[in-house]
C-alpha cells in the first residue's frame, strides 16, 4: 500500500507539479466536480458486482475482491442523498486509502465519472461556507476555482468514516 | 580477536530452554521410576550443554550454577549418589531457577540473587553431604568461577572451575595458526617465536633464505587427478623441504569422503630460488588452491637446514612412505618433549568414548589432537591407517563439541573463539570421563555440522536475519521433511503449469480435440495445488505435546503440595494443530487440568474409602476427528454434583429461585460467569478466572467444549477445535442471489423443510419440530434483508441446523451448494465487524462470500425474539 503511495508521489513529480501545489483528482457527481487528494487514490477501476453486506446502509454497496483484499464499496451519490444511477459498463470505482482509527484502509467509491487532475496552491483552497443540506461542511475541506469551475475538495477521511464509525459504535454498544 | 556474542545468545537461549524442558521431563520420569541411567544421562547432557553454551558466551552465573548441578548429576551418574526425591526436587527447582536466569538475561534485568544463592548453597550442601546453611548462604560468586571468555586465556579459569586440578592444562595458544607453528617448531626444535616470525613477519629487505609456503588445496583436488605429494616432491627439487600437514578439517570416519582432499600443508623450503619459482611448482593447481608464499627467516632457515638434512636421511630409509607417516614421526618427536598442548586439544574434542587415554596410544591421540573443529580448509594425503585411527576418535568427538553448530555458523576467523568451548569440554571430560553428547540435536540448516566454514559470512548473515525474524512474530522449527515435500510439490505445480501452457498453444493450432488433455491437466493442477496448500498449512502445525508438556510438572508439584496422589496419562501427543490455536488453548487447558486436580481428584484416604485406587488419574487425550482436533481432559475423581451446582447457581442468582434446570443442562451452569463450586478459594482455582473464561476462549477459537460427569466416577471435558484459524471447511448456502458460507464445525444437520413441522409461536417466532426438539428458525433473508426473486416457497427451502453458544437454531436457506475450504479474510481490515458475519472469503469465481458466525446469529435471533 505504501509502495503504491510512493508511486503516486513519483508520478506526482513526473507530471511536473510545481513546488507548493497539491494535485487533486476530480470526479463528477450530478454535474458537480469533486476533488480528492491524488496521493490517496490507489486505483481507478470499472464497476464489478459486489457482495452486499447485511444490515448496512444502502449507500454501502458491499465488498469487492481487489486482488485478494476485501474492499468495501460506497456509492457517493447515495451517500450525498442523491437518487442512485443505474450501474453500467461506464460506472467507475475510485479506490482510495482512508485513514481511520490510526490505520489505513482501502475503500472504493462509486462516482458518475472521473474528470481531471488539477494543481491547486494551498492558498487557493478557500474554506467552505456552511452548506446546509446533505453535504455537511465538515466533509468539505475547501473550495477551489479551477478554470472558472468550482471544485469541491472533500475530506475523505471524514466523509467515509463518519457514518461507518458511528455504526461501529452502535455495534459495540 | 573478539566476536559479537549477542548473535549467538538467541540460539543459546532456544537451545537451553529446550534442554531445560528435556531435563524437566527426564526428572519427572525419574520421579515416576523411569529407567535411571538413560534419564540421568539426558539430564546431565542438558546441564552440560547449558554450561558449555553459557560459558562460551560469558554468562558466568549460569555456567557456574549449571556446573554445580552437573557435579551433582555426575555423582549420581557414577553411582556415588542415589537420586531420591529431595535431589529430584532440588534439581527441578534448579531447572526453574535457570529458566528464571535466562528470562532475566533476555529482559536484561538482574537475577533473583537470593533464590540463586540459596539454591547454590543447597547444591553445595548436598554435594558435601551436609545440611544447607540457609542463614548465611555462600556467596554466589564463590561457587561460580569465571568462565573463560573468548578473548581470555581460558586455562586459568579452568583451574578454578574444577574441583580437582587439571593434570595437563597449560596455556593454549591464542591462534590456531600458532598451534600449527608450535607443532612445526617442535619438529624443528626451534623456539616458537622464531617460527612465528618466519610466517607472520612481513617480508623484509633481506635476501630470503627460503620460503614458507602455505598450500590449501580445494577439496576436489583428487578428482582433477592431482596428488599433493607431487608438489612437495617438486618443491624438494628446489631445496630442503620441511612439510607439515594440517588436518584441521578432517571429518570423522563416518563422514569422510575418500575422494575428497581435506588437508592443507605448511611447507618450509630452504632454497635460493625466487618466490616465482616456488609458485611455478603449484601452477597446475593455481586455480584450485590457496597459496601463500612468504620469506623464511634466516635463523629459522638455518635450524631447518640441519633438521632437513636429518629428515632427508630418514626419508631415504623409508622410501615410499608418504608425508603423513612423516608427520607422525614429527609429532611423536614433539610429544616426547612437549606434549601438553596437543593433548589439550585432543581433550577438547571430548574423546568421549575413551575415558582414559592409554599412554601407549599416544601417537593416535596426538594425531586426533591435531584435528580441531571446523577451521580453515585443510588437506593432506593422510596415510590410510592413520586416517582410521584419527577418524574413529574424531568422528564422535567433533560432534560433541558444545556449540559447534553455532561456531561453524558464525565463524569468520577460526581463532580463539573456539578455545572457550574446547576448554570447557576438556574440563568436563576430565571431571567426568563418560560419554557426553551436548544437545546439538536439531540443526536448523540441513548442512552437516562439521564442515569447513566455507562461507562463514553469509551464514552469519543468515543467522542475523533469523534473529531479526525472531524479533517479530516468533519462529517455528520446521522439519526438513515438510519443507522437502513443499519443494517437490511446488516443482510439480510448475510442471503442470508448463504442461497446460503447452496445451494452450496446441489448442490454438488444432482446434478443440485436445480438450480432454486440458481437463486432465486441470485435474492434476487442482490436485497439486491442494497438496501444496496442505503442505504449506502443515508448516504452521505443531504436535500438541507442546501444550501438554507442562502438565507432568504441574501435576507433580500440585500433588506434592496437596498430598494427593495423581497419575497423569497423556495420549495423542503427536496430534498436530495450528501454532496459533496451540498458543490460545494452553491457558484453558491449564485451567481444566487444575480444576480436575483441585475439584475432581479426592484425597487418597477418601479415594480408598470410596473403593478406588488411592492414586487418581488425570487423562489428557488428543486426536483428530473430521477436520477438527478433539482434546479430552478426563479425571476419575468425585465427579460433579448436580444438586450442589444448582444450589450454587441459585445462590449466585444465575438462575431464578424456582427455575427448574433439566438434568443435562445443570452441568453447563459451571460455565456461567461468576460460578465457582470450590467451597474454599484454593491456591489453584477459584481466583475469579472461571470456567466461563475457558469456554469463551474456546469459542473465540471457533470451537466448543462439552462436559460429562458421573458422580463418584469422574468428569470428562471434551474440547473440539478447528485445526487452524486460517482456513475453515464451509458449506456454501444460497439465499436469494447471495452465497454464504456456514462453517462445517457449527453445522449439526441439514434437512428439507417439511411445512407441517413448522410451528408458529405468538404468530411470529417460528419453531421447527425436529424429532423431539423445537428449534427456532432464522430466516436468513429476513435477518440479512435479502430480496428473494422468484422464490418458490418455503416448502422448497432447506433448514441448516447450526449450533452456536450451546444453542441450536435452524437457518432457513434457499439451497445448499458444495462444501469448500475457505481462506478466512477479515472484514475489519478495510471495513468493520459486521454482526452475524465472522469474515469473508473469495470464491473460485473471484467474488466475495461472507462467512456466517453461528454463535452471533444465535445471539441475534434470541435478542430479536425478546
Amino acid at each position: 500500500m505504501s509502495s503504491s503511495m510512493q508511486n503516486a508521489e513519483e508520478n506526482n513529480f513526473g507530471m511536473g507539479v510545481s513546488v507548493g501545489e497539491d494535485q487533486y483528482l476530480t470526479f463528477i457527481i450530478a454535474q458537480e466536480e469533486y476533488g480528492v487528494d491524488i496521493l490517496r487514490v490507489q486505483e481507478i477501476k470499472g464497476w464489478s458486482k459486489t457482495t452486499p453486506i447485511p444490515n448496512t446502509p444502502d449507500y454501502i454497496k458491499g465488498v469487492m475482491n481487489l486482488r485478494g483484499a476485501i474492499v468495501p464499496i460506497i456509492d457517493l451519490r447515495e451517500r450525498f442523498g442523491l437518487p442512485p444511477l443505474e450501474y453500467g459498463p461506464m460506472t467507475v470505482v475510485i479506490v482510495l486509502s482512508v485513514f481511520s482509527e490510526e490505520r489505513e484502509r482501502l475503500m472504493g467509491v462509486v462516482v458518475d465519472a472521473v474528470s481531471d487532475v488539477y494543481n491547486v496552491k494551498p492558498d487557493d483552497l478557500k474554506p467552505a461556507p456552511d452548506l446546509g443540506g446533505k453535504l455537511r461542511s465538515e466533509f468539505v475541506k475547501g473550495l477551489a476555482t479551477v478554470d472558472e469551475k468550482l471544485m469541491i475538495v472533500i475530506d475523505i477521511d471524514n466523509l467515509l468514516n463518519s457514518d461507518e464509525l458511528s455504526l461501529i459504535k452502535e455495534a459495540n454498544a | 580477536m573478539s566476536i559479537d556474542t549477542s548473535e549467538f545468545l538467541d540460539v543459546l537461549m532456544e537451545d537451553s530452554l529446550e534442554a531445560l524442558s528435556d531435563m524437566e521431563t527426564s526428572l519427572l520420569d525419574l520421579d515416576n521410576g523411569g529407567d535411571d541411567s538413560e534419564l540421568i544421562n539426558t539430564i546431565f547432557r542438558g546441564a552440560h550443554s547449558i554450561k558449555g553454551g553459557s560459558g562460551m558466551l560469558g554468562l558466568d552465573e549460569v555456567a557456574g550454577f549449571t556446573h554445580l548441578m552437573e557435579t551433582l548429576l555426575d555423582e549420581v551418574r557414577e553411582g556415588q549418589r542415589k537420586i531420591d526425591m529431595p535431589v529430584i526436587g532440588l534439581l527441578l527447582e534448579c531447572v526453574d531457577a535457570l529458566r528464571g536466569m535466562f528470562a532475566a538475561i533476555k529482559e536484561g534485568v538482574d537475577n533473583d540473587a537470593v533464590l540463586i544463592a540459596s539454591l547454590v548453597e543447597r547444591l553445595t550442601a548436598t554435594l558435601e553431604n551436609r545440611e544447607p546453611v540457609m542463614a548465611a548462604p555462600a556467596p554466589v560468586t564463590v561457587s561460580e568461577p569465571e568462565i573463560p571468555k573468548p578473548d581470555l586465556q581460558p586455562e586459568v579459569q579452568i583451574e578454578t572451575m574444577l574441583d580437582e586440578p587439571l593434570g595437563f592444562a597449560e596455556a593454549p595458544s591464542e591462534d590456531p595458526l600458532l598451534d600449527l607453528l608450535d607443532l612445526e617448531s617442535a619438529a624443528s626444535e626451534s623456539d616458537d617465536d622464531s617460527t612465528m616470525n618466519a610466517l607472520l613477519a612481513p617480508p623484509g629487505d633481506f635476501v630470503t633464505p627460503g620460503w614458507a609456503v602455505q598450500f590449501v588445496p580445494d577439496h576436489d583436488l583428487f578428482l582433477n587427478g592431482f596428488d599433493p605429494l607431487d608438489f612437495i616432491r617438486q618443491l624438494a627439487k628446489l631445496g630442503g623441504v620441511d612439510a607439515k600437514s594440517d588436518v584441521n578439517v578432517l571429518p570423522g570416519l563416518a563422514r569422510i569422503n575418500p575422494e575428497q582432499c581435506y588437508m592443507a600443508w605448511d611447507i618450509n623450503v630452504v632454497t635460493d630460488v625466487g618466490s616465482d619459482a616456488v609458485r611455478e611448482v603449484f601452477s597446475p593447481v593455481a586455480s584450485q588452491c590457496e597459496l601463500i608464499i612468504e620469506p623464511l627467516q634466516e635463523a629459522h632457515a638455518n635450524q631447518l637446514r640441519a633438521i632437513i638434512a636429518e629428515q632427508e636421511a630418514a626419508r631415504k630409509e623409508q622410501t615410499g612412505q608418504d608425508a603423513v607417516s612423516y608427520l607422525r614421526e614429527t609429532v611423536l618427536g614433539e610429544s616426547s618433549c612437549d606434549a601438553v598442548e596437543p593433548v589439550m586439544t585432543a581433550e577438547d574434542f571430548g574423546v568421549t568414548e575413551e575415558p582414559v587415554i592409554p599412554p601407549a596410544d599416544n601417537e593416535t591421540d596426538l594425531l586426533s589432537a591435531m584435528v580441531p573443529p571446523p577451521a580453515e580448509d585443510a588437506v593432506s594425503d593422510i596415510n590410510d591407517t592413520v586416517a582410521v585411527d584419527a577418524g574413529e576418535l574424531v568422528s564422535d568427538a567433533v560432534d560433541s563439541v558444545p556449540g559447534s553448530e553455532s561456531l561453524s555458523a558464525g565463524q569468520t576467523a577460526p581463532a580463539i573463539e573456539i578455545e572457550a568451548p574446547e576448554v570447557e569440554a576438556t574440563a568436563d571430560s576430565n571431571a567426568a570421563p563418560v560419554s557426553e553428547v551436548p544437545a546439538v540435536t536439531e540443526v536448523p540448516d540441513a548442512q552437516p555440522q562439521v564442515k569447513p566454514a566455507a562461507k562463514p559470512k553469509s551464514k552469519a548473515g543468515a543467522r542475523a536475519a533469523d534473529r531479526k525474524a525472531n524479533d517479530n512474530g516468533g519462529s517455528i522449527r520446521v522439519s526438513t521433511q515438510k519443507i522437502d515435500a513443499l519443494i517437490n510439490m511446488a516443482g510439480e505445480l510448475v510442471i503442470t503449469q508448463a504442461m497446460l501452457a503447452q496445451l494452450g498453444e496446441k489448442l490454438e493450432d488444432s482446434g478443440l480435440q485436445e480438450i480432454e488433455h486440458l481437463r486432465d491437466g486441470l485435474a492434476q493442477l487442482e490436485r497439486n495445488s491442494r497438496e501444496l496448500q496442505d503442505a504449506v498449512m502443515s508448516i504452521r502445525m505443531l504436535p500438541i505435546s507442546f501444550a501438554f508438556s507442562r502438565f507432568p510438572r504441574m501435576i507433580r508439584d500440585l500433588a506434592t503440595k496437596f498430598d494427593k496422589k495423581v497419575r497423569l496419562v497423556t495420549t495423542g501427543e503427536q496430534t498436530e494443530l495450528d501454532k496459533t490455536v496451540m498458543e490460545k488453548i494452553g491457558d484453558p487447558l491449564v485451567h481444566l487440568v487444575r480444576n480436575s486436580f483441585d475439584h475432581g481428584i479426592e484425597m487418597p484416604q477418601d479415594r480408598l474409602k470410596a473403593g478406588k485406587d488411592e492414586t487418581g488419574t488425570i487423562e489428557l487425550n488428543a486426536y483428530h476427528q473430521g477436520g477438527n482436533i478433539v482434546i479430552e481432559v478426563i479425571d476419575d475423581g468425585k465427579g460433579l454434583d448436580r444438586e450442589v451446582i444448582i444450589a450454587k447457581a441459585r445462590e449466585k442468582e444465575l438462575i431464578g429461585p424456582d427455575e427448574q434446570v433439566p438434568e443435562d443442562k445443570a452441568l453447563e451452569l459451571i460455565f456461567e460467569p461468576g460460578f465457582s463450586t470450590a467451597a474454599q478459594v484454593s491456591d489453584l482455582s477459584g481466583r475469579g478466572v472461571g470456567m466461563d473464561v475457558v469456554r469463551r476462549n474456546i469459542r473465540d477459537l471457533g470451537g466448543h467444549i462439552e462436559l460429562e460427569s458421573e458422580q463418584g466416577k469422574g468428569t470428562r471435558f471434551t474440547i473440539r477445535l478447528p485445526l487452524t484459524l486460517a482456513i475453515l471447511d464451509g458449506q456454501l448456502v444460497t439465499v436469494g442471489n447471495e452465497t454464504f458460507i456456514v462453517p462445517l464445525i457449527s453445522i449439526v444437520e441439514s434437512l428439507q423443510i417439511q411445512p407441517e413441522h413448522m410451528k408458529t409461536v405468538a404468530g411470529q417466532t417460528e419453531l421447527y419440530h425436529l424429532r423431539d426438539e423445537y428449534i427456532p428458525v432464522v430466516k436468513l433473508n429476513e435477518l440479512f434483508s435479502i430480496k428473494r426473486h422468484n422464490h418458490s416457497g418455503a416448502e422448497h427451502d432447506l433448514l441448516v441446523v447450526v449450533e452456536g453458544d450451546g444453542k441450536k437454531i435452524g437457518l432457513q436457506v434457499d439451497d445448499l451448494l458444495g462444501q469448500q475450504q475457505a481462506f478466512i479474510k477479515s472484514l475489519e481490515t478495510n471495513f468493520k465487524p459486521v454482526t452475524g458475519i465472522s469474515g469473508a472469503t473469495i470464491l473460485g469465481d473471484g467474488t466475495v462470500s461472507l462467512i456466517l458466525d453461528a454463535g452471533a446469529i444465535v445471539r441475534l435471533s434470541s435478542n430479536s425474539g425478546t
